[in-house]
């Protein structure tokens, strides 16, 4: 008569069990522990001790969650390996697409008098502030050389619409030398639309042109943030907005919200201003240490700490909005969450190691200066030339790209290898960014415990986190954001 | 009166290189000055804000614990951790990636 085998007979040969690399952090109950690509897991004290002193067998639970985890391995096991080396590769695929985003600054002038203003706007002096065709025609030249199949060109200010008369310029020979190289071309306008007529609206409309624009709540809040002749910033910007949306498409113009001190305890109020002008969702933007918000001291008013309260009330009603079935994400923790959540390759410039200068974003300047990025371009203006690569009269792409002065920056902020960063549970969903350390700290890579950005970046993912394995019903949201 | 301690370890079973990163985590926290005493590094802690001695004493303990535990865990896994990288974004890498599509997501 057959028999069944015991259950010894079905295990597989013993090969010592390893650890695999993995990051962690202590918390008051438990440690957070994260693999190579990022996969969180929280244990207890004993599991973290057993865990690496690997006193753990199969069918304790704790071997299942670690090997789940990509924690341990068994001597000889490849395909932890090559999945593990598959899914980081997937996450850091982002270098294939080599600077994917070109801004243009095509005048400096602006009629509006922001005081957290971060790019240290003009007034006056057409000649002087506003860029020339044959610099822009130059800029356009280099844009075109990057190898990237997909380039997007975004005009910015100043007011980008005191100068309309060069974005067509630029648009129109940009689709014409794509016609021929094969290129694919998005190209947005970052306006305050307070001057947007309906001729703007209609170049926009028969070239594909997206509206990007500024909106920091209700109309007190956003007219004290934003000041210009009249006081009536935000009617205009509404009007825009409404005008953009009915020609253009509703999600051909999007809004970016700056938090000023005023800000800190309305965020319900300026998520209601978005939901009223139907956009479909909202950034919840601390301010940063450039230009005027440096030197009227916008900056300064509040630190990490009050913005992270602000972020999480905010988080809190934007989640309530979801719940009742109005899908509407807060997009910085949607990019987080896809991060954290999937190993889609991820470029957003501000958020990733090798940091997004130069090989994420080229800034040409009004003045012909190339710059590494949009706040590098803002600390020049402060007289700070540190992330200036060049001028589009002698740089070419790859002159721009290889410079010694790119390669030193991007190499020296590392967060693969930065003080603190390497060893950081986080690491995997965070970025370097070098500009905001140099601005506030006069160093690249950063002195990470005396870091707002850090800090930062700590509070959303912990949030998020916490969420995540608390929270089903809002869990279930955030992975929608997430795109699961 | 912010808060002075001084906690000592072993200099033959404490690594330097663990107390000069838990020292380093503690910046804007607390300062702290490392010697050598003969046989022990001394670290002296300064708290900069209303942090007690105890608990200063407690987090810098804590802080070298793990860093501890960072470098044994950096020495049975960095092989590894190399192997993996190596496979992801070295030769083996490079002739997997030229046989992808070039479109990404």
């Amino acid at each position: 008569m057959a028999r069944f085998l015991t259950a010894d007979a079905f295990e597989a040969p013993e090969k010592r069990l390893e650890l695999l690399p993995f990051r962690f952090e202590r918390r008051a109950e438990s440690y957070l522990v994260s693999n190579m690509v990022g996969d969180f897991i929280s244990l207890d004290h004993d599991e973290f001790d057993r865990l690496k002193d690997l006193r753990l067998t199969p069918g304790d639970k704790l071997y299942e969650k670690a090997y789940a985890t990509h924690l341990i391995t068994h001597e000889g096991q490849h395909a932890q390996l090559q999945l593990l080396a598959l899914r980081l590769r997937s996450r850091m695929a982002f270098l294939r697409q080599m600077t994917p985003l070109h801004l243009f600054v095509v005048t400096l002038r602006c009629e509006h008098s922001c005081p957290y203003c971060q790019v240290s706007r003009q007034s006056t002096d057409r000649s002087r502030y506003d860029m020339s065709e044959e610099t822009a025609q130059r800029a356009l030249k280099i844009a075109l050389d990057c190898p990237s199949v997909r380039i997007k060109i975004e005009f910015q200010g100043g007011e980008p619409l005191l100068n309309f008369g060069l974005i067509e310029k630029i648009v129109l020979a940009a689709k014409a030398a794509s016609s021929t190289s094969g290129k694919k071309l998005d190209f947005v306008i970052a306006s305050n639309l307070a001057l947007l007529t309906d001729e703007h609206l209609s170049f926009c409309k028969a070239h594909d042109v997206l509206l990007s624009t500024s909106l920091d709540g209700p109309a007190d809040l956003h007219n004290k943030n934003r000041p210009r002749p009249g006081g009536n910033s935000h009617e205009l910007a509404v009007n825009g907005i409404r005008r953009a949306q009915k020609i253009l498409g509703a999600d051909r113009v999007g809004a970016l919200m700056t938090t000023t001190e005023r800000s800190l305890e309305r965020v319900e109020e300026i998520v209601d201003e978005y939901l009223r002008l139907g956009l479909d969702g909202i950034f919840l933007r601390p301010l940063s240490p450039y230009g005027f918000a440096v030197k009227t001291k916008q900056f300064h008013r509040y630190g990490a700490k009050r913005w992270l309260d602000f972020y999480a009330r905010g988080l809190r009603y934007i989640l309530a909005v979801n719940r009742a079935g109005h899908h509407f994400p807060e997009f910085y923790s949607a990019l987080i969450l896809r991060r954290m959540l999937t190993d889609r390759p991820i470029g957003y410039v501000d958020l990733r190691s090798p940091a997004g200068i130069g090989l994420g974003a080229l800034v040409y300047n009004y003045d012909g200066r190339v710059f590494a990025s949009d706040e590098g371009r803002m600390l020049a203006e402060m007289g700070d030339n540190t992330f200036e690569l060049g001028g589009v009269d002698t740089a070419s792409y790859s002159s721009l790209i290889l410079s010694d002065k790119l390669i030193d920056l991007i190499a020296s902020s590392l967060t693969q290898c930065a003080p603190e960063c390497s060893d950081c549970v986080f690491e995997s969903h965070c970025g370097a960014d070098p500009v905001y350390h140099h601005a506030t700290q006069h160093d690249p890579v950063g002195i990470k415990p005396l870091s707002e950005f850090c800090s930062r970046q700590k509070g959303v993912m912990g949030l998020l986190l916490n969420i995540l394995d608390n929270e089903p019903e809002n869990a279930a949201i955030l992975r929608r954001w997430g795109g699961m | 009166m912010a808060a002075g301690i001084t906690v000592d370890f072993d200099a033959a079973t404490q690594s330097l290189s663990a107390l000069n990163a838990a020292a380093y985590r503690l910046v804007g926290t607390a300062s702290c000055q490392i010697d050598k005493d003969g046989t022990r590094y001394v670290c002296r802690l300064t708290a900069i804000g209303q942090l007690e001695s105890e608990s200063l004493r407690t987090r810098y303990l804590e802080l070298v614990t793990d860093e501890n535990v960072r470098e044994e865990l950096r020495k049975k896994t960095d092989p590894i951790r190399n192997l993996i990288l190596s496979l992801a974004f070295g030769s083996l890498a490079a002739k997997s990636a030229s046989q992808e599509s070039e479109d990404m997501p």
